[in-house]
This record gives structure tokens, sequence and C-alpha cells, in this order.
């Protein structure tokens, strides 16, 4: 198979195959009937990536000298350096690596490409209010990147959450500076040439305040938005078709809208706006 | 006078090399002796911020601070950087190269400190 530039189209096919994780046997088997796209993927041995944007100071095996019960936290961030992820409670770090496991070359009718197949690591070490380490763990994954928050204990973060006291909300979620809901949409139509473009990251709910995170950025770094209840003059959720979008206006005259999203199936989460809305209409109206 | 192209090219070439423009300069603010003030057992809290500026990351109620620097082979000289993400939930590590760890008391003095090489090899 002669490998060489191919059409928009095929490569696309083949990115697809790619995101797709290879799930099951039988969904490429179908795909690679349907497109005519065949995946070969060639396992090397494991070696760092040329350019790479993740930390190299870390491999599987580095984490043998660190002991439950007896490791700081302090020994960690002095021998590894700032973690990549932090847990919002600050007592559980995450630090991330890739490795090339093998190239993959994909070969459809009258080319191919070779893409190199990343493999991601992650070290997780959880310590306790003291600062001593309770317990690590190493895991990898070779077709999907997890999100922070999954590698964290406490359950699923990956999609807006309730408590069940009712008092918390959070989620990932979108921020839409100086932007009243879906105003400028309703102006200007779908086909708006400059639809307001918001900022992802994660929105939290607290009894008094709600703050905004931007993505990537630490858990428990300082927010970019902060936003006290009893600043606020109005709180209203805006509807547009199937969508929903919490709109918070402060005493001083700035706008902010917000969408929760879900993470999990790529799509704006009504429900969690709708109950962040109904959150903060009642801290409003206290 | 009138030059043909191939001396304009060589013109050109021998103006960008004499101004140092085919080399990407080191940022402005790259210091060699950014972190000579680091001093174990008497450095304060309050110097460090004062002179790297408010940190990447804190732990420990601010006893551990840490910030991300960029690193000039060349100059060897050091600089602060923010966090660089590539849009995804995960941080990237491109223009900062080390990470610096510093270690405090209950007084607020430098009790430890650390310059760790994200890429793995050695300062």
């Amino acid at each position: 198979m002669s490998v060489r530039t191919i059409e928009p189209d095929a490569r696309r096919a083949g990115r697809l195959v790619l995101r797709l994780g290879f799930r099951s046997a039988g969904l490429v088997a179908v795909f690679v009937y349907a497109t005519g796209c065949v995946v070969l993927p060639i396992p090397t041995p494991e070696h760092t990536p040329l350019g790479t944007v993740t930390r190299q100071n870390i491999s599987a095996n580095d984490a043998d000298w660190i002991q439950p019960g007896t490791t700081l936290l302090a020994d960690i961030l002095l021998k590894f350096g700032e973690p990549d992820q932090l847990s919002p409670d600050g007592q559980t770090l995450g630090y991330r690596w890739q490795k090339i496991w093998g190239y993959m070359v994909i070969g459809v009718p009258g080319g191919g490409d070779v893409a190199p197949w990343l493999k991601e690591y992650h070290l997780v070490i959880e310590c306790d209010a003291g600062g001593l380490v309770k317990n690590k763990r190493t895991t990898n994954r070779l077709f999907s990147k997890p999100s922070p928050q999954e590698l964290f204990a406490g359950g699923d973060v990956t999609a807006g959450t309730v408590a069940a006291d009712g008092m918390t909300i959070s989620g990932p979620a979108e921020w839409f500076a100086g932007v009243a809901g879906y105003d400028r949409l309703r102006t200007k139509g779908w086909l708006s040439k400059a639809p307001p473009k918001g900022v992802l990251g994660r929105l939290m709910l607290t009894d008094n305040e709600l703050y905004f995170r931007e993505q990537g950025h630490l858990l428990s770094g300082p927010p970019v938005l902060t936003l006290r209840f009893d600043r606020l003059s109005e709180c209203r959720l805006d509807k547009y078709g199937l969508g929903r979008r919490l709109v918070v206006r402060s005493t001083t005259g700035e706008v902010h809208t917000f969408t929760f999203w879900s993470a999990r199936e790529g799509m704006e989460d009504a429900k969690t706006t709708r109950a962040a809305y109904e959150f903060i209409q009642f801290r409003i109206l206290q | 006078m009138k030059l043909p192209l191939p001396p304009k090219i060589a013109l050109a070439a021998l103006l960008l090399a004499s101004a140092g423009c085919v080399t990407t300069p080191p940022p402005p603010s790259s210091r060699v002796d950014l972190l000579a003030f680091l001093a174990d057992g008497s450095t304060a809290r309050s110097k460090v911020l004062s002179k790297l500026g408010p940190p990447s990351a804190t732990f420990e109620a601010e006893k551990i601070l840490t910030y991300r620097l960029g690193f000039e082979p060349k100059s060897k000289g050091y600089w602060v950087v923010g966090r660089e993400t590539d849009g995804s939930p995960w941080p990237v590590w491109i223009s900062a190269k080390f990470s610096l760890v510093l270690v405090f008391n209950d007084q607020g003095v430098l009790l430890e400190h650390s310059l760790v090489n994200i890429s793995g090899g050695n300062p």
C-alpha cells in the first residue's frame, strides 16, 4: 500500500475510527465494510512523542517510592512538580503524561495515512487533610482521554450534578460574558455571522455565590468569575427551542449567561441549567 | 541601480541574519538570575510573591507555592508563565519547561525548594 496524502473525506473517516476507539470489533468490521477504510495498528516499544505537550518527568514505575502513611504531599510536589490537576478539596493530585504506543496505518481506497497512537498515563495520589498520602494509583488508557474529574474519587462529574440536599450545583458549562441569553440569536437568527463565543469551564453554585472556572485550570485555582447572589438583581431562564440558558444580571448592570453541558452526551444539559436557575432564584428571593 | 533578483534575495538574507531575525529571541522577561534570591531558611513568602508574582497553584493553605517557568537554553534564563491549555480539560506544558516548588514554614519562611524539569532531564 502506498502511503500518501489522502482526500479530506477519507481522512475524516479515518479520524472517526480513532474517535470511536474500537469499542467493538463488530463496529470496526461494519465500518471497514461500509467505507472501505482499513486501520492497521502497529505496536512499537513505548517511547516519548517528539514535541510532546505533556510532562515527561514521570513514568509508570516512578511512583514506587511513594508510601501511603509515610510520604507527604510536599515530598511529591518537590519531586514531581506542580500536578496537572487537583481535586476541589486540594487533597488529590493528578499527573498526566503520554507515550507513543505504536502507529496506526489508515488505508483507504487510493491512499493512506500514518499517525502515532498515543497512550495516556495518569498518576493519582490521594492525601489526607494533614498532607499525608493515603493511597496512589497509576492508570493508563489507549483509546480515550479521561476528564480530570473522572480520575478523582467522588463519582461521575462528567455531567452536571445536583447535591442531594439541593444546596450545591456543579457541572461543565459555557459562560457568555455580556450576553443576555438568546437575545442576540433572536435578533440576528441562526445565520448570524458572529454568534457569541462562550468560555468553556465549570460552573459551581454554593449557598451564597456562583463561580466559574475556566477549562484546563486547576480545580482549586482562583475562579475567573465570582458572583454573590446578594449582588444579583435578576435571574431568569431563557428558552429558545429546546435550548435553555441561565441569565443573571448584577446590581451594577453586568449580564452573564450560562449553559450547563453534559460532557458525556455532548449536548446542553437543560435539566441542570433549570435547577441552577431555580436555586439562584430561591437564594435571591430569600 | 536596479539589482537582479538573486542579489536582492542575498541582501535580504544578509540583513535578516545580521539583525538576528532568523532566530527566536528569548522572551524579554527571561532572566538568568530570576531565582537567585531564593535561599532555604531565609527567603520570605512575601518576597517570593513580590519577585515572581502570583503562583500558578497553591497547596496546604499556601504553605506550598508552585510556579511554571519557561527556560531559554541559550541564555539560561527563566521566566514565569501561566498555565496553558490546548482546549482540553488537561493543561499542557509548552512554554513552561520547569516547575518551581517552594515549601514554607508556618512563619512564611522558605524551608525547601526544588526546580523540577518537566521534560525529565536535569536543569
